[in-house]
């Protein structure tokens, strides 16, 4: 559903902020990019968005090529920010409503968006609250509301749980775990190493631009995932080969 | 669904939301803008301001409107009176010329844009020395001195001018920083539609509020006794609005266009806000001030007193030809006498016959050519100032707006054009073959009727320039050309930066 090949992106100043990605996410799975600030995890999705072009390899959502259709592509994902921002003088019905009409749904009743809203958590009251009065946690339940609507089969989540309090992260992981239960392709960046093992099938570490590992959840329950990204941040392992992976 | 271009993800069985039409997508964006812009502080500010203002504006101009038409009956009924007395019956000599003044009647829609029509002169004046230049029709202590050129051109050039500035100038980087870029561009919407949405809003909100503006000036200046609800007036009046459109089109575009490749809220604004000031506020004076020290035109009465003292020397030579002819026909050269030149008036006539031509003959040579040089230095000015002119939309518009109302440069020019073709007319008929002439003599002087003048209705009579909305519309074009112009650029500008715009 979610794939990248050799997926590669050099900027105009020189910077190679991605390095030959690949990585694949399927239907009903949850991928969790892992990595530091810079490492690549962004310009991944950015790039799965076409919101910048790849300088070589192919970006693909449920097998379109993104920069050759990225208005194909993106009927078929939903994406959520670090910083869910809306239209503040909107209502949350308001933005849903919005972005719910460009991504193509039509005759959505007001009972529709309440019911999405209710199934990510927001409080009745919030419905016809507007939206530069919700928290930060609230916001990002509207954003999880509007991929949800979309119902789109693939997700990219930009660092969806930085910032929230411990409550609203657990809820959300909660509405993660349902979306993938509904056959969801989730790929997901995050800093949160434990949120990242509780939830994830699969996760990657990236590192300068590179994936420097690769692993499944059965796997991870015999390594010690922490020691591992450290490990690699610190600079002690190097790129792990396939062979090596495969081994 | 489009065909999927490289597969090697096992593909599920889901069908996917036809994402809406480009017009559909860009009209949803253009919906939640327009309740965005229509409920904005700024909005409601200027809004505010610009309808108060407007009947202000209306009142001011009718008031002076009303003030130049009296004046304007005063003239014509004074010309009426002249025409009907002895001065009717003929004309000759200079006592009597008044009755030739083309008197110019004071533009009905000058009350909504006041344009040059209150700098203009209220008259011309014909005669043997050429065009003599009447009064400016404006009144002094006028109350539109007091408030300066406060008039809806105005308010639609600078106030709403601005608004235009200040609904565009976040439209993208503002979204862009507030993160909402993000959200909607990673929906199925092309970029086109989105920019299109944004056009469809801004201009719906700005011709809103400009359709509200004209309304309201229209009853303002119904209500304060000047009919504009009907005819070509109204016409002309409508054709302005669509100037007027197309002007706040052309800024809300130009604010896309930098919103689109401002890096912040900030740097767009200050751009905006400089090139607002200068092509608004400063390139209209200042293109009058360069033109003039390009090409510095002398003023009305130091070319009048010029040609005065032409005429007088050339006059006085032919004065003295002419006794000299009355001497040596008459023998006598110690007094005038008219039954003198009864009894020789054959032979006194043929012979001054050429002298009174070549009198004429060079009495246009010389004061046209001050005329002509005049007219050169003018024109260059004028187009000095019009090509400096032309690079700012809000002088394309005021021109276009003035030009549409008949108090714009063209339209002064079209009367200069017809009082020197009268005056020419004029020549033909009158004043090259003059009736009277004077004869010097010694310190003697006698004035001789060489012929019977010609009546009144025998001259030619002044064609004024054409004022309907057709003639109004031929004037504007080239001012309206430019404004298309630049709201087309900076349209097409506006979709190509946003076409590489980086949403990040």
């Amino acid at each position: 559903m979610i794939e990248a090949i050799n997926l590669t992106k050099r900027y105009e100043d020189g910077v190679l902020a991605l390095d030959s990605l690949n990585l694949k996410v399927n239907p009903g799975e949850i991928y969790c990019l892992l990595g530091a600030n810079g490492a690549g995890k962004t310009t991944t999705i950015n790039l799965f968005l076409n919101f910048i072009p790849p300088t070589s390899g192919t970006p693909l959502i449920n097998g379109i090529d993104v920069t050759r259709d990225p208005l194909e592509a993106k009927k078929y994902v939903a994406y959520l920010s670090e910083n869910v921002m809306l239209y503040g003088n909107f209502t949350a019905r308001q933005n849903l409503d919005f972005f719910a009409k460009l991504g193509g749904k039509k005759n959505l009743k007001k009972e529709d968006y309440y019911m999405v809203m209710r199934e990510v958590g927001l409080p009745e009251r919030a419905f016809e609250q507007r939206v530069k009065e919700f928290s930060k946690g609230m916001r990002q339940k509207l954003g999880i509301a509007i991929c949800m609507i979309k119902d789109a089969p693939a997700l990219l989540l930009d660092e969806p749980t930085a910032g929230l309090d411990p409550a609203s992260a657990a809820e959300f992981i909660e509405t993660l775990k349902e979306l993938r239960r509904r056959g969801k392709a989730i790929l997901m960046s995050t800093h949160d190493i434990f949120r990242a093992k509780e939830i994830a099938d699969r996760v990657g570490i990236m590192k300068e631009g590179r994936k420097v590992m690769e692993r499944t959840r059965e796997e991870l329950e015999y390594e010690n995932l922490e020691r591992l990204y450290l490990d690699y941040m610190r600079g002690g392992l190097g790129p792990e080969s396939e062979e090596r992976r495969a081994s | 669904m489009a065909e999927a271009h490289v597969t090697s993800s096992p593909h599920i069985p889901f069908q996917a939301t036809a994402a809406p039409g480009g017009f559909r997508a860009a009209w949803i964006v253009a919906r939640r803008e327009l309740v965005e812009q229509l409920t904005s502080l700024r909005f409601l500010i200027i809004g505010v301001l610009v309808l108060g203002l407007t009947p202000l504006a209306v009142y001011v101009g009718v008031r002076d409107y009303t003030n130049r038409l009296e004046d304007y009956h005063r003239l014509a009924t004074a010309q009426q009176e002249l025409r009907a007395g002895p001065a009717g019956e003929a004309v000759s000599g200079v006592w009597n010329l008044e009755v030739l003044r083309a008197i110019r009647p004071p533009e009905p829609l000058s009350a909504l844009v006041h344009g040059l029509d209150a700098r203009l002169p209220e008259y011309w004046d014909f005669s043997p020395r050429g065009i003599r230049v009447g009064p400016l029709a404006s009144r002094p202590h006028r109350l539109a001195d007091v408030l300066g050129q406060l008039d809806v051109e105005f308010l639609v050039r600078v106030v709403l001018g601005l608004l235009a500035i200040l609904l565009a100038f976040d439209a993208v980087v503002g979204e862009k920083e507030l993160g909402t870029l993000r959200m909607t561009l990673s929906q199925p919407l092309p970029r086109a539609a989105f920019l299109v949405g944004k056009l469809i809003a801004g201009a719906i909100t700005l011709l809103a509020l400009l359709a509200m503006v004209f309304l309201l000036a229209l009853l303002s200046a119904q209500f304060f006794g000047l009919d504009l609800l009907a005819g070509d007036p109204l016409t002309k009046v409508g054709l302005i609005a669509v100037a007027a459109s197309f002007y706040l089109l052309c800024f809300y575009a130009l604010g896309l266009m930098i919103s689109s490749l401002a890096g912040s809220q900030k740097t767009s604004l200050v751009i905006l806000l400089v090139t607002w000031v200068v092509a608004v506020l400063a390139l209209p004076p200042l293109s009058t001030l360069v033109a003039q020290a390009v090409s510095p035109v002398p003023p009305v009465h130091a070319v009048e007193a010029k040609k005065r003292a032409l005429d007088e020397a050339i006059r006085q030579e032919a004065a003295r030809a002419m006794g000299e002819v009355y001497r040596e026909e008459t023998g006598q050269d110690q007094m005038v006498s008219m039954r003198l030149y009864q009894e020789h008036k054959d032979a006194i006539d043929r012979r001054i016959a050429p002298i009174v031509t070549r009198y004429v003959g060079k009495r246009r040579q010389l004061l046209g050519e001050l005329d002509r040089d005049t007219q050169r230095r003018m024109a260059r000015q004028n187009e000095v100032a019009r090509i400096i002119m032309a690079l700012s939309p809000a002088a394309a518009f005021a021109h276009a707006a003035a030009d549409l109302a008949g108090t714009g440069d063209t339209y002064a020019q079209s009367w200069w054009t017809a009082v020197r073709l009268h005056q020419s007319r004029l020549n033909a008929a009158l004043f090259d073959d003059p009736p009277m002439v004077t004869m010097w003599m010694r310190n003697m002087s006698m004035t001789l009727r060489r012929h019977d003048p010609p009546s009144i209705t025998d001259l030619p009579a002044f064609t004024p320039p054409r004022r309907d909305a057709r003639a109004a519309i031929n004037r504007a074009l080239p001012a309206l050309g430019l404004l298309l112009l630049y709201t087309g650029l900076f349209i097409a500008g506006g979709f190509i930066a946003f076409s590489r715009y980086d949403v990040r």
